[in-house]
């Protein structure tokens, strides 16, 4: 072989190379990729299941699912039952009941002379809700949806017919409920069993239980393992009951009979001079009277601002939060748990403060409530 | 008519890939913003109380100097610091979390919906970029890789309570080993068949980006939302993950 074909061998070579390397950005030929084999029909039957739950998953589960069925709806002119698209994020807390209920099943339950003790306030407050509302005196006529009769009959009681006094019925409710507290062991599963079906409770609460976290028996833990309509159904009786059955058993936070400064409702303002709500509840108390939690629950806030002064929140869980303002020290520190009656500041006179008081407030599914209604 | 139908179920299936590829991304995507408005609320909050003390301030010091008397500079910075209210902070947070979700959906969806298929080889799409000329080739995939296997547990989930609803008549014990064992499957199977094809088409679409155009930006800002889904996910993730399975 002469030089002159070395050379020119030497340059086909490196055309090779260089055409290989541009062929490198290339999209290989069809019959060389993969995504023109043969797919086997199962594996293609497979992917299509697959794909088609996702989409669905997506549509059920998520604001941009909420948005495209909303869309598809406005396209083909059909009224679609979407949830609002910030319904979707959890915090803070999904008390779904409406105010309106809970202040009128409170009324009633005034109404009818019920001075609930801690043993039955949750007993008390399912009745008050499922009960026709009938002011009618101490016995209410409770009507339970067939759900809560196949729970009932799940436990072995029996639903009292039609023809059975109304006292009668709310009695099978109280039975029904302390069983299926012990079925279920929990209070939250006992009144989700009155709108899930059993089975899928039972399911939903192993799951919990097996997955752990800080309390596996709380609805906000093993709703989790239940569907959308189950979770749909059971949230607001659930949120209404424990809201109620808190509210009942829940204490003023001055220990005896504090005079009442100025109560909750429209007012006119001490510092505006304008008509204004009126939130909550003042109680003219000394500086440095000692605070305390009017239920049991988690600090969630403790700080400062130059309307409130020195000012702490409690949740209680269900959607029932209270607030306690123009303190002059907190004695508690943020995420602790306290109990009923516990110390958890001194009262002062900080913030925007005509004279020494507590500002104490009751809020339910985010909106101000009446305290003197759980008096 | 067998090759008809066969035809037909690969056209379905070409079309609903992308758009089940994007699913798994903006479930994955929920599930991290679900808790980015409690830390959303914070922030606004202390931003809040901020600017609060910022205005009552300046309120003080200009009507003061003008002279004004002492109960209506307080009524007029009760007024300036009442107008945001703890309602208002829950329902903007809500909405800045809702937002950031769309944000970061609306960037990642074009390269998931690119998606051909299986025409990128992985050898491809793994090859040496030379120099990194986009900031995507490094957050985008690794957003989609987190963003997937968020959506691919919350998928498995939702598998075991429909299986459980469809299959209790077999009792609870049955219907649960059999929901259970549903789950872990579908967990492998949307794992495989497509949390991986969405990272390397986001692999590949972001090598393929040349220049610094929108997307170089855009994933800038996606970029904090993955990291905020990195540093809570892990034991939430865990849990779910214990709890799927017939154990």
């Amino acid at each position: 072989m002469s030089s002159k074909d070395g050379q020119q061998r030497k340059r086909f070579d490196a055309l090779v190379a260089e055409v290989r390397k541009l062929g490198r950005g290339l999209k290989p030929a069809p019959s060389a990729a993969s995504g023109n084999r043969r797919a086997s029909p199962r594996l293609l039957l497979l992917d299509l299941l697959l794909l088609l739950f996702v989409c669905y998953t997506l549509l059920v589960g998520t604001p941009i699912g909420a948005l495209a069925q909303q869309g598809f709806g406005w396209m083909t002119g059909r009224r679609t039952d979407v949830r609002p698209l910030l319904s979707y994020f959890s915090q803070p807390a999904k008390a779904k009941f409406k105010l309106a209920s809970l202040q009128a099943a409170l009324r009633r339950s005034k109404a009818a002379g019920r001075n609930a003790t801690d043993e039955d306030t949750l007993p008390a407050a399912v009745a008050f809700l499922l009960s026709e509302g009938r002011e009618e005196g101490i016995f209410l006529d409770v009507r339970l949806t067939s759900a809560g009769r196949k729970a009932l009959a799940s436990v072995a009681v029996v639903w009292p017919g039609e023809a059975a006094s109304a006292r009668q019925r709310e009695n099978a409710l109280y039975t029904g409920l302390e069983r299926l507290r012990k079925a279920f062991g929990g209070d939250e599963a006992a009144v989700a069993a009155l709108a899930v079906d059993p089975e899928s409770l039972a399911f939903a609460l192993e799951r919990s239980r097996t997955s752990g976290g800080a309390s596996p028996d709380s609805f906000a833990s093993f709703s989790h393992y239940l569907t959308h309509d189950q979770r749909r159904a059971a949230a607001p009786l659930i949120d209404a009951a424990f809201g109620l059955a808190i509210g009942y058993s829940m204490r003023w936070p001055i220990e005896g009979k504090p005079r009442i400064s100025s109560p909750f409702g429209f007012r006119f303002h001490p510092v505006l001079g304008t008509r204004k709500l009126h939130q909550g509840i003042d109680f003219a108390v000394p500086v440095g009277t000692p605070v305390l939690a009017a239920q049991a629950g988690r600090v969630t806030f403790v700080g400062e601002d130059r309307i409130n002064g020195r000012f702490l929140r409690i949740d209680h869980g269900h959607g029932l939060t209270t607030t306690y303002a123009h303190l002059s020290r907190h004695r508690v520190a943020r995420g602790e748990v306290v109990a009923r009656s516990q110390l958890i500041g001194d009262s002062g006179n900080s913030g925007r403060s005509t004279g020494p008081h507590l500002h104490y407030q009751v809020e339910y599914a985010g909106k101000p409530v009446d305290p003197a209604l759980f008096d | 008519m067998n090759n008809l139908v066969y035809m037909l179920a690969l056209r379905l299936r070409s079309i609903l890939f992308p758009v089940a590829l994007f699913g798994l991304v903006v479930l994955g995507l929920h599930a991290g913003s679900d808790r980015l408005d409690d830390i959303a609320f914070r922030l606004l909050h202390n931003l809040d109380r901020l600017v609060d003390g910022l205005a009552a301030k300046t309120i003080e010091v200009v009507l003061g100097a003008l002279g004004v008397g002492e109960r209506t500079i307080s009524r007029w910075s009760y007024a300036a610091i009442s107008v945001i209210d703890l309602e208002e902070k829950r329902w903007a947070a809500r909405v800045l979390a809702l937002m950031f979700e769309m944000l970061a959906a609306a960037l990642l969806i074009w390269p998931v919906l690119r998606h051909q298929s299986d025409r990128t080889p992985w050898r491809r799409a793994f090859e040496s970029p030379g120099r990194i000329r986009n900031i995507g080739v490094v957050f985008a995939p690794v957003a989609v890789a987190c963003a997937g296997m968020a959506g691919a547990v919350v998928v498995a989930e939702h598998a075991q309570l429909q299986l459980f609803w469809i299959l209790r008549f077999l009792g609870r014990s049955t219907a649960g080993t059999a929901a259970g064992v549903g789950a872990l499957l579908m967990l492998i199977a949307v794992l495989f068949r497509l949390t991986l094809p969405a990272f390397r088409a986001s692999l590949a679409f972001g090598r393929a980006r040349a220049s610094r155009g929108p997307w170089f930006y855009g994933w800038w800002l996606a970029a904090p939302l993955f990291i905020g889904i990195l540093a809570v996910a892990p034991q939430p993730l865990w849990r779910a993950l214990k709890g799927l399975g017939p154990w």
